[in-house]
């Protein structure tokens, strides 16, 4: 068992300590709070600059080639700034999410994109009256000449406000296990039909609401 | 021992019931109506001009009109009364009750509570505002914190030093400021529960002396005598909320399908419900018996302190159980679509958060009740 942070870790830690300190003060932490955007994109450019977004991506995505741990490195640091950023909707619920389940031709597409800052993504996977659990998820989505009509209504997706696509998760499939008949698609956010509501929370987070009638 | 109200006290809860069902839906008058009723001086002797009816028509008054979201704050009336009106009439001159009894009564006058310091937080012995006499007038500054709505009150009941020189119990005392004095500065603060807790800041105010409330140097008595007062009215309105709380959830439960079944069929939420129903009952029991207490003028230090502990506590466990049951929904804020309950959650969540923090918050209590009632010896 080794609980020790390798020398590249613990250099990790102190550059983003340090590039945060200066970079994300209290005072803009409060201004994203009340901020419509909620996320400051130059300071998002310097973040692809730094390598922080694909970091955990294989370098033949346009990523680090980095581990697991080196991304709870680097996230604990943005807690312990508070950043404010679509950094967890963008990367890790979502870019994890293709580098899993995406085919080759997808992750190519949207990868090296998030690493280098072009592009933001977020999951709209909860409903209305949400659990949890696969058989709660409900939009339907449904096979068409040229593309599947995807109909419903998704609940605090993070930072949809400002992503550029969304994860989202649909059921294809009727009956047998909840979770057979899912299918997740990669939604363009300006495909006619998406219109997406910013929500007011308890945390003031930039959690979005989005009603899709489009295809 | 006899745990029943009274025929009348019963009729008393309906006439309010029934008068919050008629008139709420009209805000604009139904501060106005309220105190032509006299409500607001319920407690108050009928020769300044209240219905002297005592501490538990209080209590039903301050509850129902929580239960029935009237729209007035609870507060409104129970801060004034229970401040200003309490300590006015036990320890006031008769001129100033015959000044502000009536027209507290009347629901002309409000009144915040000026009692914290950025330095004197929990320990009011701690206060630093200076008030000193000078002939016909006291001329005071200083700064006080968390004041009730500064703004739209025209008094504040405020605590300060009137002599340095002796312990701080011995050279406190209360004045009633009037917030438009030249030399007072009102500056507004936005706190976690959505109110405003202004900061007051006072430069040379020149208050008459005849607003020295009661005796010079008696301000901490007063202050600690009157805390059970000012308890139990917080406790009637939170109780009052939390009932109605209560039901609201209960229904949702009734109406929310989940898995297939009706949420008031899953255990853990039928657990949840059944603490929460616990918790109103002990509360309420509690809350009743101390406002009987106070009828029979027996001493209410013990029973204060024990109720206060249970009070907050219950409150922030309650509305932290209630939020629980309404899942990821219950973030949502008040008008947002999806919101359960119309996201009224939203709201109770931060002010019961907001408790936890306030002077003489549970732990404070618990100290005080170890060392004064149970003996134990002073804590290193």
């Amino acid at each position: 068992m080794d609980f020790s942070f390798t020398e590249e870790q613990e250099m990790l830690r102190k550059t983003a300590r340090d590039f945060l300190e200066k970079e994300c003060p209290k005072t803009m932490v409060r201004e994203m709070a009340e901020d419509e955007v909620g996320y400051s994109p130059q300071l998002w450019k310097k973040m692809a600059e730094l390598g922080w977004l694909g970091l955990v991506f294989p370098t033949s995505f346009g990523g680090g080639g980095g581990s697991f741990l080196d991304l709870m490195v680097l996230v604990e640091e943005m807690g312990r700034a508070l950043l404010p950023s679509p950094f967890f909707a963008t990367v890790i619920l979502s870019g994890f999410y293709v580098f899993e389940a995406g085919n080759e031709e997808q992750k190519m597409g949207f990868l090296p994109k998030v690493a280098n800052g072009e592009i933001l993504l977020s999951l709209a996977l909860s409903e209305p009256g949400v659990e949890y659990d696969a058989d709660s998820i409900n939009v339907r989505a449904i096979s068409q000449q040229d593309g599947y009509a995807i109909n419903g209504t998704k609940l605090f997706v993070p930072y949809a406000s400002v992503a550029d696509h969304l994860l989202f998760v649909t059921r294809t499939k009727e009956g047998g296990e909840p979770g057979g008949g899912l299918t997740t698609f990669i939604v363009d956010i300006k495909t006619p039909g998406i219109t997406c509501t910013p929500l007011k929370t308890l945390g003031r987070d930039h959690q979005c609401w989005i009603m899709a009638g489009s295809r | 021992m006899d745990l029943h109200f009274t025929e009348e006290q019963d009729k008393f809860r309906q006439e309010v019931i029934d008068f919050c069902k008629a008139e709420r839906g009209d805000p604009s008058s139904f501060s106005r109506k309220l105190s032509e009723k006299g409500w607001p001086g319920l407690s108050i002797p009928k020769e300044y001009g209240g219905l002297g009816l005592g501490a538990i028509y209080r209590v039903i008054f301050m509850e129902e009109i929580a239960y029935w979201r009237a729209p007035v704050a609870p507060y409104d009336y129970g801060v004034t009364t229970s401040l200003l009106g309490n300590i006015c009439l036990k320890y006031g001159s008769e001129e100033q009750k015959k000044e502000y009894l009536p027209k507290i009564a009347r629901g002309k006058i409000f009144c915040g509570q000026g009692y914290s310091e950025p330095q004197a937080g929990n320990d009011l012995t701690m206060v630093q505002t200076r008030a000193v006499h000078q002939g016909d007038y006291y001329v005071i500054n200083g700064q006080k914190m968390w004041v009730h709505d500064a703004r739209t009150y025209k008094y504040t009941l405020l605590m300060a030093c009137t002599n340095p020189d002796v312990a701080p119990e011995e050279g406190l005392s209360m004045f009633i400021v009037d917030n438009e004095l030249p030399g007072v500065t009102v500056r507004p603060q936005l706190a976690m529960s959505g109110q405003l807790t202004p900061e007051v800041f006072l430069d040379d105010v020149k208050v008459p002396a005849t607003y020295l409330l009661g005796e010079e140097n008696r301000g901490w008595d007063y202050y600690l005598e009157n805390k059970p007062f000012y308890w139990n009215k917080e406790q009637g309105a939170e109780t009052g909320m939390m009932r109605r709380i209560f039901d609201d959830i209960v229904r949702y439960a009734r109406e929310t399908i989940k898995d297939g079944y009706p949420l008031n069929q899953n255990p853990m939420v039928r657990q949840k419900l059944a603490k929460m129903a616990t918790d109103i009952n002990a509360l309420r029991f509690l809350m009743y018996r101390m406002a009987w207490m106070e009828t029979q003028g027996l001493d209410l230090f013990h029973i204060a302190s024990i109720a206060r502990v249970f009070h907050v506590e219950a409150w922030v466990r309650f509305i932290n159980t209630a939020t629980q049951i309404l899942g990821l929904g219950g973030q949502l804020q008040l008008r947002e679509k999806h919101a359960p309950l119309r996201g009224i959650m939203e709201t109770f969540y931060r002010q019961a958060a907001l408790q936890l923090m306030q002077r003489a918050g549970p732990s404070y209590i618990k100290s005080i009740i170890a060392t004064h009632e149970l003996g134990l010896p002073e804590a290193w």
